[in-house]
């Protein structure tokens, strides 16, 4: 990515308070015109990360720069940057037409194009001729809308989003990400977008970066991240998975072989640099491993304890000497409770990654929030 | 998290730059107009005064503390310190079922009674005062109720009475006593009434054993609110008073402004703010650490 | 509950009798045509025209009100930085706060009054209107700093983010934001203590000197020795400017949120949240 395609530009960016580390080392380059998403647990730096870049807070040390200029110190009033806040921030004093103005207005924009510009956008997100009406009169969905026309109206380099969907139910959410996707397509707009539910960001970005207790464990796109985590929390937060605590026995670049009790020596993909003769932890993602009659052909065996219909999947927990499964079936082989089975899946299913540290993913979380 | 703390850091930057202009305003009012006046007054109770220049010399004697043992003084002291007390007391008795009926209402109804609980209490204080003058003198229309109701008979010469004085002190503090009881009694769920009672406890006993204790910090609130101004009124004691009740206020009064003996003005004032930080600790206590009421 | 529930519906029926009671009678003896009141001697409007025309009774109108506005000007100032600081403040800034308004509050009006009364004379400073006006903000602005925090604290930090967001600099967001927002507050606020302040007697009597005059001052000279209905005449005027004020305040901004917060100091606030 060379510098000029470069909309945000943050450099080993590091936010402290007081004895706690919000944010550390962060560096990563966000191309211009991409939709780009910020997730990770609650406490995990992303919204410290969303307010250093719109100048809320500033960091301890680093650098960020949006299209090449510094922004630190730089107060909030004077960046290309806008908003959209997590409980919209609508001011509730002002209709809808004059939120969506309020920015315009601090650029002494002439009356009438003020006018055009914000009936123009309220009409590209859906809410035309609102301008008369109270924030407090709309929906959720509508204020929402609102605070993204408020934001996108000042035609910034960047417009960040933090959790905007965060209070809606589920199905308004999903129509509403649609309707973001339209418009970052539309608008062109850089789009960092921070949430915590991994599911959304998938659908909606070209990249994603995942955080965790101040550190950026990965950057890619959905697919990679997905496919190939770079670690043991990334793989459970972008999706249940499976982990198998397994000895490295050779290397040989990213292909790796193992030796996994019970189950035996196993040739796998990995992430790169784990060393020879060291502890790893063999991920598993549920969808790829089958349940089979105990005793034929099975990896392992062991004793369904939970299912669980969802209509198109069902969803098993497989107790085994190894630990419990999660495992996710297309329903087409029904297993009882209590049952014996055998489950597999082929050796293109593992993924190699290093051994977590001691804290799971859970704990840190908890540890966040009891900080 | 994230969040509150990221925000207590942007306070933190803001602060930096616009803490002391904000500050200033309060500061400088509570420091030329409370810290120096109150120390100034400490000073001055220590002092002596020339009876013949009428200037205060700084010194370190007791006499001004020693003479409000003086008879005069000291039951001066303790009539100001009853009435306060007892003006409170009564103001609690009428108050707390005024404000528990009060909260008990419903909707516009209970506005409506607020608003006239509170009206008076910021109609000129003055005027609702030396109106009882006229409603309690000898011939006067509470005269004539009680002897209609054949409680008294003859003049009962009411006014200018400490009985007339509490009555002023009973109806102009009663909207202080009143609201934050209703402030309180609003707060307990009546649903607890209705737990009570259907566990068998009579009406009578669940005000008593549900309803009052819950209530406990409106009432020290309400207590301080009425006691402590009562005990320094200077305006009731003087109209309602006729000069034969006077209290605290019209003592500390006279010493400044006719006596003119500033010392022993002072030395009355600082052993008011002393009563008045006994006080306000033993509310404090009484309601522990459960609110901030008062 | 039935019995319990009535008879403290009679009490109180009797104690807003009590309350009300005085209020009516002055308003009936302004009215009154005998002289010495001790009947009805008839109607008359004669008290207000003799009160309306007397010039030092407008004097100390003029007097009382160029207090108030000063005093309720200079405490919203007071009350406004004080709750902006108090939202930057750290713990001890906020303690402080919390201390300086708390004390002000309850020290007794008399105490204050010779306080100031005596630092006056010992800076050798004239006493006075400007005085008076000093002596009113000490309290006055404690009382505006509990409506303004109560207030305050119902709105939320992120929207003075946001306009900074959308390029409202600190300033422009304050004006643009954060006072039409408070403004319910400072109506309320503003209002309250241009009440408390033409009502005052006690602070007023110590420190006007010998050249000012106020409307209760010269009503407690006018009682001293007998109450005629011209004395009624001007409490029926003070009450009827009072509460017309009131009456604004709640009709702005309603009941919970101004008037009770201000008298309890809690912070009643849920009604009003936009």
């Amino acid at each position: 990515m060379n510098d000029s395609k470069c909309a945000i530009s943050l450099r080993e960016v590091n936010r402290t308070f007081d004895d706690f580390v919000a944010v550390r080392d962060l560096s990563l380059n966000i191309a211009d015109g991409e939709f780009f998403s910020l997730i990770g647990p609650s406490g995990c730096g992303k919204t410290t990360t969303l307010r250093m870049l719109a100048g809320l807070d500033s960091p301890t040390s680093g650098s960020i720069e949006v299209h090449g200029k510094d922004m630190v110190g730089v107060p909030p009033y004077r960046r290309p940057i806008n908003t959209v806040f997590q409980n919209y921030a609508l001011f509730p004093h002002l209709t809808v037409g004059e939120n969506v103005a309020f920015g315009l207005r601090e650029r002494k924009t002439e009356r009438r194009e003020m006018a055009r510009r914000v009936g123009e956008i309220l009409e590209l997100v859906h809410l035309p001729g609102k301008e008369k009406r109270r924030p407090r009169e709309l929906s959720g969905g509508q204020q929402q809308r609102v605070a993204l026309a408020r934001a996108l109206v000042l035609k910034p380099e960047v417009l960040l989003l933090d959790e905007p969907l965060g209070a809606l139910d589920l199905k308004l959410r999903r129509s509403m990400q649609g309707l973001m996707k339209e418009i970052q397509r539309e608008v062109g707009i850089t789009f960092v977008y921070v949430t915590h539910d991994q599911e959304e960001a998938f659908s909606m970005s070209s990249r994603i970066g995942i955080m965790n207790r101040g550190i950026l464990e990965q950057v890619d796109t959905p697919q990679a991240v997905y496919r190939r985590p770079a670690s043991a929390f990334v793989a459970d937060f972008v999706g249940a998975s499976n982990h198998v605590t397994v000895e490295v026995l050779s290397v040989a670049g990213t292909r790796y072989r193992v030796a996994a009790p019970t189950i035996g020596t196993v040739d796998c993909d990995g992430v790169d640099g784990i060393a020879s003769g060291s502890t790893a932890a063999m991920v598993v993602r549920p969808e790829l491993i089958s349940i089979v009659d105990s005793g034929t052909g099975a990896s392992l065996s062991g004793t369904i304890r939970d299912v669980s219909y969802n209509g198109p999947t069902v969803d098993y927990l497989v107790e085994t000497g190894l630990g419990t499964f999660a495992i996710k079936t297309d329903g087409q082989r029904l297993a009882s409770i209590d049952s014996s089975v055998g489950i597999t899946w082929p050796a293109s299913a593992c993924w190699l990654v290093p051994m977590p540290s001691e804290l799971s993913a859970n704990e840190t979380s908890e540890e966040a929030t009891s900080a | 998290m994230t969040d509150s703390s990221s925000a207590g850091a942007a306070r933190q930057r803001a602060g930096r730059t616009l803490r002391w202009p904000l500050a200033a305003p309060t500061l400088i009012v509570w420091a030329t107009l409370f810290a120096v006046p109150v120390a100034l007054l400490i000073l001055f109770s220590f002092g002596r005064i020339d009876p013949s220049t009428y200037k205060v010399s700084f010194g370190w004697t007791f006499s001004n503390y020693s003479k409000l043992l003086e008879p005069v003084y000291a039951s001066m002291l303790v009539r100001s310190l009853l009435i306060a007390v007892a003006s409170a007391f009564i103001c609690l008795l009428v108050g707390f079922p005024t404000a528990y009926f009060i909260s008990r209402c419903q909707g516009r109804l209970q506005q409506l009674l607020l608003l006239a609980v509170i009206i008076p209490f910021w109609v000129s204080f003055i005027v609702r005062t030396y109106a009882w003058v006229s409603l309690l003198r000898n011939g006067g229309p509470v005269e004539a109720l009680l002897r209609g109701l054949h409680i008294g008979s003859g003049a009962l010469d009411i006014l200018y009475t400490p009985g007339s004085v509490m009555v002023g002190m009973v109806v102009n503090y009663l909207p202080l006593m009143i609201l934050p009881l209703f402030v309180a009694l609003e707060r307990v769920d009546p649903s607890l009434e209705f737990a009570a009672a259907d566990l068998g406890t009579p009406p009578r006993r669940v005000l008593t054993r549900v309803v009052l204790p819950l209530s406990v910090p409106g009432v020290v609130a309400g207590v301080v609110l009425v006691a402590i101004p009562a005990a320094g009124e200077y305006v009731v004691p003087a109209i309602l008073g006729g000069g034969k009740t006077s209290m605290f206020g019209n003592v500390i009064f006279d010493q400044f402004t006719k006596t003119g003996n500033y010392p022993f003005g002072a030395a009355l004032a600082v052993v008011f703010i002393a009563f008045l930080m006994l006080a306000l600790v033993l509310a404090r206590v009484a309601i522990g650490s459960r609110e901030d009421v008062v | 509950m039935g019995r319990i529930r009535l008879s403290f519906g009679l009490i109180t029926v009797v104690v807003l009798a009590s309350l009300y009671l005085p209020i009516v009678f002055v308003f009936i003896n302004a009215f009154n045509a005998d002289e010495e009141l001790l009947g009805w001697g008839g109607f008359s409007t004669s008290a207000f025209s003799k009160v309306l025309s007397d010039a030092r009774l407008r004097h100390a109108f003029l007097t009382s009100f160029t207090i108030a506005i000063s005093a309720t000007v200079v405490s919203l100032v007071v009350a406004v930085t004080a709750g902006l600081w108090a939202r930057r403040a750290g713990k001890i800034g906020r303690a402080a706060l919390g201390f300086s308004v708390y004390s002000r509050l309850v020290l007794p009006e008399v105490v204050l009054a010779v306080g100031v009364f005596g630092l006056l004379r010992k800076m050798d400073l004239p006493l006075g209107q400007p005085a008076i006006v000093a002596g009113h903000v000490v309290f006055l602005s404690a009382l505006a700093t509990v409506v303004v925090q109560a207030r305050l604290r119902t709105m939320n930090e992120t929207l003075e983010q946001a306009a900074a967001d959308l390029g409202a600099t600190p300033l422009r967001a304050f004006r643009r934001v954060t006072l039409p927002q408070l403004m319910p507050a400072l109506l309320a606020g503003g209002l309250l203590v241009l009440t408390f302040s033409l009502d005052d007697l006690l602070l007023s009597q110590f420190l006007a000197g010998s050249n000012a005059e106020t409307v209760p001052m010269l009503l407690l000279g006018l009682i001293r020795f007998k109450i005629t209905p011209e004395a009624n005449a001007i409490g029926a005027l003070m009450m009827l400017i009072t509460v017309t004020i009131l009456v604004l305040a709640v009709a702005v901004v309603g009941l919970r949120s101004g008037v009770l917060s201000a008298i309890t100091g809690s912070n009643q606030t849920e009604g009003d949240q936009e």
